[in-house]
């Protein structure tokens, strides 16, 4: 009775066995399974698209792409390396640093090398950020640009005179009073990033001035100042949604819905507005209007890394290689979402061409990459801990008008010093 | 001198001569089953509870970033502590919702409670409607209410508006946020406490109240007397809990304020429990002084427990054998 009932579980058990043998008769035993780890929604496609493309390029190598949804990729990636695992490749932003200290990233400077990958033909500041302590970590997938997308048939109906390619500060801000006297009282004109990192530092930057100046805050500086003076007249004069009012607005769907007849996009949302079920040339797009004279963009960038536990690490790297590649580059830019890092014509002419119903869309993006400046964040990422605490606590009040633009400069530069120590 | 076997098994004395746990217990290979069974979830509490808040505690005493090693530095992240304006901001916050919505859910539910007591039509429908809000989804609750309160298209704001008046920021002011998550926080707690509440009422007995009536008590008089008086052991719990849940707020807030916006209305939403979660998850992680935070609201729920534990032997009766 014993014996046989033991038999019936070495019976079941070969029999589990063998069915798992047959669930991986579909996979040949010299292949290689990659995991790749991302946390866009909207990039998946495109970045689908250039995995597709590894893979019939490399058959032996599976790569099997996870989205994770953004708000709990690094809880997913810390838990995941932390124990040693984790995807062999994954995206990488401004963090790497705190990655490089915890050994968990490959430096791919050897790769690089071996392969004589060149890195000029990448966005050189966004190559630079994931150099770390004289080794490459990354290689740049993706950079940010923001561009001003207004929808033309708005105007088209108030009359109003549309935004040129070559417009300034006060162009936009006379081009807002104009829409704010025509619209209805409930629509918006205009949408300026009100918020510290990508809004007013921008905006600093715009002016000549600088955030960080020898490892210090210098918001209190002239163009710290001016530049928080500039957005919150902004706000004060109806041109911008009231900011306290702000959080449940979102401009993207404010400008498909046409509540919204202008503001400043980021590259990676350009496929919502594209993809929106309007007609082709409704949105058009022009680069950030001039301060002075002078004008400049922030930019961030995020890069392929790879794990340095990864068991197949030549396999890893040559997934690397080919999603950041001429070819890799301008098939993921082809899903439309994430402007590429990769500097060739063909990537950015690929990414216009997905978001063809943007019209200007070549010519405002060419301009803004030449103009870029690396967003404060990215470039000193001790003080993203003090991000949320400016923006909630310093920014709130001062847009609330409780508190003068010279006063809240200066508890920028405290939250910031105290970041930086 | 024997000792009484503590759980004696049919009455069968201990065979002296066997292993036994203790003088005059179980045999050891009859409460070997008894441990077998013990084993899962002693398991679950050593490594989820027992060992998670040992090394939470190690970890507030270290420097703990986004990625690597903590480094241990003493008592630093409880020096920060003490001069952190934004852990004022969430205590303020936490501190609030629980004085503003504990009072509101022992309300609704008593209500709601006193109501069940009574026959009438719809009484099941009514019933249902007290009991919705525990079965169903809250992140689904919250999300449905941030709509109904949204600025611009809410429904609340455009009823507003059809009556004249002009449209309320909800979420971009103190007040407008105080008013939603408190909202939301009672209508997602009040269900539980009503059934509690409404258990307690049927063991009341009955003759009490036809005594008052006799003495030509009237119904408020006799709710007053002897319905509240003698709920209070329900009335604790209700309080006790609702306290300790409501102090550890964050889906409310977390839904409706979320933190990839670092909007400006966050600090108006900010609990601990929330300012904690920032710390540890958002950003670049500072899971070392998120741990002190942690501990700090361990701390105020203990404090907050012992004094209403207190209170209650001032203001709960239990009856004449309790």
């Amino acid at each position: 009775m014993f014996a046989s009932r033991r038999h019936i579980m070495f019976g079941t058990a070969a029999m589990m066995l063998a069915s798992l043998s047959g669930v991986d008769s579909a996979w040949s035993a010299g292949d290689v399974n990659l995991s790749l780890m991302i946390w866009d929604p909207a990039q998946k496609a495109g970045v689908q698209k250039a995995v597709d493309a590894f893979q019939a390029a490399n058959p032996a190598i599976k790569v099997s792409l996870v989205q994770v949804p953004p708000d709990q990729y690094y809880t997913k990636l810390d838990a995941s390396l932390g124990a040693g695992e984790g995807p062999d490749v994954m995206w990488q932003s401004s963090r790497a640093s705190y990655y490089v200290q915890g050994a968990a990233l490959e430096p791919l400077t050897s790769y690089i090398k071996k392969d004589n990958l060149s890195l000029d033909g990448y966005n050189r500041q966004i190559a630079g950020l994931y150099n770390i302590g004289g080794e490459q970590y990354g290689v740049p997938k993706d950079m940010d640009a923001w561009t001003f997308i207004y929808n033309a048939s708005i105007f088209k109906k108030l009359g109003v005179e549309t935004p040129k390619p070559d417009w300034a500060w006060e162009d936009m801000v006379r081009i807002a009073k104009e829409l704010k006297a025509k619209q209805a009282p409930s629509d918006v004109p205009l949408y300026y990033n009100y918020s510290f990192n990508n809004g007013v530092a921008s905006l600093v930057h715009a002016l000549g001035g600088k955030v960080i100046d020898n490892n210090k805050s210098a918001m209190s500086a002239a163009a710290g100042t001016r530049a928080l003076e500039m957005v919150k007249s902004l706000q004060d004069e109806g041109l911008i949604l009231k900011v306290a009012d702000s959080s449940d607005f979102n401009p993207v769907s404010s400008l498909i819905s046409g509540k919204l007849a202008m503001g400043e996009i980021p590259s990676w949302n350009l496929s919502l507005l594209s993809k929106a079920d309007l007609p082709a040339g409704t949105f058009q797009a022009v680069r950030m209007p001039s301060v002075n004279g002078s004008w400049t963009t922030d930019t961030n960038g995020l890069a392929y890394v790879m794990n340095a536990n990864s068991k197949h690490k030549d396999e890893a790297w040559k997934l690397i290689k080919f999603l950041t590649s001429d070819e890799g580059a301008g098939l993921h830019a082809e899903g439309g979402a994430g402007l590429p890092a990769n500097i060739a014509r063909a990537t950015l002419s690929a990414f216009v061409k997905a978001n063809e119903k943007l019209g200007g869309l070549e010519q405002a993006l060419s301009v803004t990459i030449d103009k870029s400046y690396l967003r404060t964040t990215t470039r000193y990422p001790k003080i993203i801990t003090a991000n949320s605490k400016i923006n909630s606590a310093v920014m709130g009040p001062f847009y609330a008008g409780t508190v003068s633009a010279s006063d809240t400069a200066r508890k920028i530069d405290q939250a910031l010093d105290e970041a930086l120590r | 001198m024997t000792s009484a076997a503590p759980f004696p098994l049919n009455g069968a004395e201990p065979q002296s001569g066997h292993r036994t746990l203790w003088p005059g217990g179980l045999k050891w290979r009859q409460a070997r089953a008894g441990y077998l069974f013990l084993i899962p979830l002693l398991a679950g509490l050593i490594v989820f509870r027992f060992y998670a808040f040992g090394y939470n505690v190690w970890l507030s005493f270290t420097k703990a970033g986004a990625f690597g090693p903590p480094r241990f530095i003493g008592l630093d992240n409880y020096r920060r502590l003490l001069s952190d304006s934004q852990l004022v901001v969430a205590l303020y916050n936490t501190v609030k919702f629980a004085l503003i919505a504990v009072p509101g859910v022992v309300i609704v539910s008593l209500l709601c409670a006193l109501l069940m007591q009574y026959r009438f039509r719809g009484e099941s429908v009514f019933r249902a409607i007290v009991f919705l809000p525990a079965v169903c989804l809250p992140t689904a609750i919250i999300l449905v209410f941030g709509w109904l309160f949204q600025t611009q298209y809410g429904l609340v704001n455009a009823a507003i508006q059809a009556m004249g008046s002009s449209p309320v920021s909800w979420f971009g002011s103190e007040a407008g946020v105080t008013a939603v998550v408190s909202l939301i926080v009672v209508y997602l707690s009040f269900s539980v406490p009503a059934i509690i509440l409404y258990a307690g009422m049927q063991d009341i007995p009955s003759d009490v109240y036809q005594a008052a009536m006799l003495d030509g008590a009237g119904p408020v008089h006799r709710f007053f007397s002897i319905t509240l008086p003698l709920l209070t052991p329900s009335l604790f719990f209700v309080i006790l809990t609702s306290t300790i849940g409501i102090l550890k707020l964050f889906d409310t807030v977390y839904i409706l304020l979320p933190p990839v916006d670092h909007s400006v209305s966050t600090n108006y939403g900010l609990t601990l429990v929330y300012y904690y979660y920032y710390l540890a998850f958002v950003d670049a992680g500072q899971r070392g002084y998120a741990a002190a935070v942690s501990l700090f609201l361990l701390i105020l729920i203990l404090g907050v427990s012992i004094v209403l534990l207190r209170l209650q032997r001032r203001f709960v009766h239990y009856g004449e054998d309790g």
